[in-house]
């Protein structure tokens, strides 16, 4: 009985004294940001008209 | 069998004491435990490294980086960006890069925990090395701690900064230490605290980086960022004074060169070429046609083509030209002048500073007087100042000139967050994504709110 508590101790022993206990890990998530939405049909015309405006500007260059 | 047994309780004995005990010991593998004030300086030099090479994303920032934060900014139309191959390398607003702040998070606060190494463990304190090693800690500490200020923090208010939130301070090297976050006000303390130790160094050694000029160029701009104008005004002077503005084509090669510190410039990332500061460089240098500059830009320059930045800042077809930059030149000190005079109404020498700097830059220019500065725009998207108030022509000019002339250097975005974090919205494939006031201010990462008891998120965000 002796033995075999000896054995299970060489056996069961720590073979690894440098292991780095495992770290404990939080969930980490990312935080929500305000979800994009379509155009209504003034911004898209506002955004029509930035286009229109730059397409202008550098025409023929 | 009375032998055998007592053999085996002989063997157990011999077990429990020769057997590991620390098993759950942390070793250091591979790393000297610094002693010399030469080995300490190489905690400080791995960061210093990162920013001579062009890539360092936290302290002093690189080409992408600083096109990033433009990208966030009315200074480029983010809703006419144009398609091309590896696009999701840029942002198209601010909320694509929010919840990744947490890489600058880390990143500075490795720093400020390699600064606390050396100012806490470092026993050699008389020779020049150690002198320089203490000198830049401090100051890098205190750099630390302004760019996280910038970035985590909501802008200074000056009737409720000590109820404003903070950050974690730490100051000691402590592997238990969970702080919960300060004040604003204290926050600037520490900041003032920790350049004003690194100055008293007076450390004029190259090799660091963090010289004396610019540990005092930082007070400079925290004390403009905590809007203390009396004290930014004789700090940015001194900067001003001894790093004195150039002009015309000394100026564009300034600007121009990709490695090499010139003119006026006090401190400046990639002065050495590697191979990811190039791909940085040629990263942000690519991207520069993909999001033509802003109408809205453009239009500040009423002098047109006598003012040397009309050319060099962008072409015809409204490309940004200027490589971004991250450096600190002492035309920002100029800036900081005219601005702190402006809100102490002195307005005489307000003007003299803002002139100081048109003149290198516009030829042929006309001085601005009180009565021939040009009207505020009502229809800007900035409409409150610093204080909360409402511009005045001269604040305005000032404002307008410091946006022209920190262009593609990564001030915009913060420039906007100091004036009322005004919100404004951009279109990509039909649909709108909006910069909210609240996005001024990134969140505290995740691991820090569930790590640590009662630190509070900033305003805004929800899991």
């Amino acid at each position: 009985m002796g033995l075999g508590f000896v054995l299970l101790s060489f056996c069961g022993g720590c073979d690894k004294p440098d292991d780095v206990p495992p770290r404990i890990l939080t969930e980490s998530q990312d935080y929500q940001l305000p979800k994009a939405r379509p155009l209504t049909l003034e911004e898209r015309e506002e955004i029509r008209l930035l286009k229109e405006e730059y397409n202008n500007a550098i025409q023929g260059l | 069998m009375k032998n055998l047994k007592n053999i085996s309780v002989l063997l157990m004995v011999l077990f429990a004491c020769v057997s590991c005990k620390e098993y759950l010991d942390v070793k250091p593998k591979g790393e000297v435990i610094p002693k010399t004030a030469e080995e300490f300086a190489a905690l400080l030099n791995s960061h210093l490294s990162e920013i001579d090479d062009g890539y360092d994303e936290a302290i002093l920032g690189n080409a992408m980086e600083k096109l990033e934060l433009e990208c966030f900014s009315d200074n480029v139309e983010n809703s006419l960006t144009k398609n091309v191959t590896g696009m999701g390398a840029i942002p198209k607003y601010v909320g694509d890069r929010l919840n990744s702040f947490k890489s600058e998070y880390e990143k500075l606060y490795a720093l400020i925990k390699n600064c606390n190494l050396v100012i806490h463990e470092m026993e050699e304190t008389d020779t020049e090395m150690a002198k320089a090693c203490y000198a830049t800690a401090y100051t890098l500490r205190g750099v630390a701690y302004y760019n996280l200020m910038r970035l985590f923090c909501e802008p200074y208010n000056k009737q409720k900064a000590g109820e404003q939130l903070g950050l974690s301070i730490v100051t000691r090297f402590d592997m238990e230490a969970r702080p919960k976050r300060s004040s604003l006000l204290e926050i600037v303390s520490l900041i003032e605290e920790d350049l004003k130790k690194g100055i008293s160094y007076n450390s004029k050694s190259e090799i660091f980086r963090y010289t004396v000029d610019v540990a005092k160029a930082y007070l400079a701009r925290l004390y403009f960022w905590s809007q203390n104008w009396e004290q930014a005004i004789p700090v940015a002077k001194e900067i001003l004074e001894a790093y004195p503005l150039v002009e015309g084509t000394e100026y564009v090669d300034m600007l121009s060169a990709q490695h090499a510190q010139k003119g006026n410039i006090l401190l400046r990332s990639y002065v050495l070429s590697h191979v990811s500061g190039d791909q940085n460089y040629n990263g942000a240098k690519g991207y520069l046609a993909v999001k033509p500059v802003s109408k809205s830009f453009i239009d500040l320059f009423v002098e047109k083509e006598r003012d040397v930045r009309y050319s060099f800042l962008f072409n015809n077809k409204r490309e940004a030209q200027k490589v971004p930059l991250a450096c600190i030149r002492s035309a920002e000190m100029c800036l900081i002048l005219a601005e702190s005079y402006a809100y102490l109404n002195q307005t005489k020498e307000a003007l003299e500073y803002l002139n100081l700097l048109r003149s290198k830059r516009i030829s042929d220019y006309t001085p601005y007087i009180m009565g021939n500065l040009p009207a505020v725009d009502e229809l800007a998207l900035v409409r409150v100042n610093a204080e909360g108030g409402a511009f005045t022509p001269l604040l305005w000019a000032i404002h307008c000139e410091r946006r022209k002339e920190l262009f593609m250097e990564g001030d915009r975005w913060f420039d906007l967050k100091r004036n009322g974090c005004p919100e404004f919205w951009i279109a990509k494939d039909g649909l709108k994504y909006e910069t909210k006031q609240f996005m001024y201010t990134a969140p505290i990462p995740s691991r820090d709110i569930d790590l640590i008891p009662g630190m509070i998120q900033n305003e805004g965000y929800v899991k």
